[in-house]
């Protein structure tokens, strides 16, 4: 387990405005090396504009995004993605018109080049091995030949899983992964999760509070962009407030 | 792409073979068609160059004469006043056009779809008009003619003129070749594949860490010095520079081209430049209102063939076509 103090994200007073709406509201957030934290809350609590600020997908309107002690607050989306904090989306976003196989090269390549030789040129073997490892690890090996929009929704999941996993990230967040997958599917996706975990830090979102209770060790409450609850599981459900955001008491 | 190694073979030999086809044809057909296949490999290696960006990367630019006209001019005029020799200007002529378009690259890609469109458009009218505003020097609308200073190309032991027709025809096929090749080994690159993905999916791409902007830049560069260095050519092989070249015509025509034969193959825009100029220069024959049959048969030809005629054939027959 991580040190108590190794903190791997930090963020300080991060909002974000959209025109009169407040999505986020000065979260004060910290997240430890190697947990697996959840974030939860009704639609609309500002959860995915949370995340997608500390992805580089949003730029905040104020406040601070800290990364292994380094301010990435203005930091590109696509430097972040190299620096190891990948995100999946809440909607599957694959590239479906082109292979399972060259979906997940692309996202190894991106690993395997460093520096700028590696635009021209990369070692095929390598990739070839890394690319076949990873699909070995999601189950896809058998559909490598196949477009990857025309892979069963639960497999699409699992590909778009395996392009963050292909990145080899230090924070992986993941963006309600169990959103319209069957329960084997969502079986499969928490299995693949909890081996994802054993190496690197998580954070996830999800609504499916069986999963959440299963796979967290920590949770993060938001409502109306703010924090409002934070804790263990069994701190969480017997929260009072929690239960009258969730249960309207 | 595992499996398209094992292919590889397969996809080489057919471009070795077009190449060998057009080195072939030149002793077989008549001096009339030997011409019109000169002007078809400049003007395909054009639509080769336009194709790396709207078929490879998804970026549709309706201002590549700029790019064409800065690689015919660059030449023509390099030629004319300061009496340099065709390979020579030829070499200018493609540094030029890198300079040009990875500057122009550099603001109209700040832009996407539609306005990308436009910005492109407008520059190059800015071009074409500077061509026509100082007419003194580049000939205007009327052009000017270089024969009188083409240098003949030397070549070692012995030295060739660019008026022989034998001549251009074979410059022509190396500049269409060296054009060609470089396609390929582009979409078989890994600068290539990430090309495909931000045309496939841009955010996805940017997600995986692909600065987006960069690898647009440098495919909007290369797109631009190819069709730099068509221009080049067409000026050296026709010796005739002229505005005409540098009108929004000529930054539609390898948009046709490219589509009818098809975005996003290697060999789509070969057969559509040839279809094209063979189409227009049977129908001018017949009729003077040539271009209302022009414009039938290309809308018949999109309607069956929707992903251009080599993509339409990818996709029924041949999937391993690069």
């Amino acid at each position: 387990m991580a040190s108590v103090d190794d903190v791997i994200l930090e963020t300080r007073a991060l909002s974000k405005r959209f025109g009169g709406l407040e999505a986020v509201r000065s979260v004060d957030f910290r997240l430890e090396r190697g947990e697996l934290r959840a974030i939860i809350g009704p639609n609309g609590a500002g959860k995915t504009t949370f995340v997608s600020m500390i992805s580089g997908r949003i730029r905040p309107s104020s406040g601070r995004i800290i990364f292994e002690g380094r301010d990435i607050t203005k930091m590109k989306a696509h430097d972040r993605a190299g620096m190891g904090i990948v995100y999946t989306f809440q909607i599957i976003n694959i590239f479906r018109n082109l292979s399972v196989y060259e979906n997940v090269s692309l996202a190894v390549q991106r690993r395997l080049a460093s520096g700028r030789a590696g635009i021209f040129r990369v070692d095929e073997e390598e990739l070839h091995r890394e690319v076949d490892a990873i699909l070995k690890r999601i189950g896809l090996r058998d559909a490598a030949e196949q477009e990857a929009g025309s892979l069963p929704y639960g497999h699409q999941r699992l590909l778009d899983i395996g392009l963050a996993l292909a990145l080899n990230p230090k924070l992986l967040i993941l963006d309600e992964p169990m959103q319209g997958l069957a329960i084997n599917e969502i079986d499969e996706v928490m299995r693949m999760i909890r081996e994802l975990h054993r190496e690197r830090t998580i954070l996830l979102i999800e609504h499916n509070m069986q999963v959440v209770l299963e796979l967290a060790k920590k949770i993060t409450v938001m409502d109306k962009g703010s924090i409002i609850a934070e804790g263990t599981p069994e701190e969480i459900e017997g929260n009072i407030e929690v239960q009258k955001v969730y249960l309207g008491l | 792409m595992h499996a398209a190694n094992k292919g590889f073979g397969k996809v080489l030999a057919v471009h070795i073979g077009v190449i060998a086809g057009f080195f072939i044809l030149q002793f077989i057909v008549p001096p009339f068609h030997a011409a019109m296949l000169t002007r078809i490999m400049v003007l395909a290696t054009y639509a080769i160059g336009y194709n790396i960006l709207l078929g490879y990367t998804g970026l549709m630019s309706l201002g590549h004469a700029m790019f064409f006209a800065t690689g015919l001019y660059a030449a023509g005029l390099s030629v004319i006043y300061y009496g340099l020799p065709p390979l020579e200007a030829l070499l200018l002529a493609i540094l030029l056009s890198a300079v040009m378009s990875a500057a122009m690259g550099a603001i109209t890609l700040r832009t996407s779809g539609v306005f990308f469109l436009i910005v492109t458009m407008i520059f190059s009218q800015v071009f074409f008009l500077t061509t026509l505003y100082f007419n003194v020097i580049t000939g205007g609308e009327e052009g000017l003619v270089l024969t009188r200073y083409l240098k003949p190309i030397s070549l070692g032991l012995f030295s060739v003129e660019l008026t022989d027709s034998a001549v251009k025809y074979n410059f022509a096929l190396i500049i269409f070749a060296i054009a060609f090749l470089f396609s390929l080994w582009l979409t078989r690159s890994p600068v290539g594949r990430v090309l495909v993905a931000i045309r496939e999916n841009e955010e996805r791409a940017e997600m995986l860490g692909y600065n987006i902007y960069k690898y647009k830049l440098l495919a909007f560069t290369m797109s631009g010095t190819i069709s730099g260095m068509a221009g080049a050519a067409y000026a050296l092989a026709f010796a005739y520079i002229g505005s005409a070249l540098a009108s929004i015509l000529y930054s539609i025509n390898p948009l046709l081209w490219t589509l009818l034969g098809g975005a996003g193959t290697t060999i789509g825009p070969i057969i559509g430049t040839g279809l094209m100029i063979y189409i227009i220069d049977f129908t001018s024959g017949i009729t003077t209102s040539y271009l209302i049959v022009v414009g039938v048969t290309l809308m018949l030809l999109v309607l069956a063939f929707p992903p251009g005629i080599v993509g339409a054939i990818r996709r029924r027959w041949l999937r391993w076509l690069p």
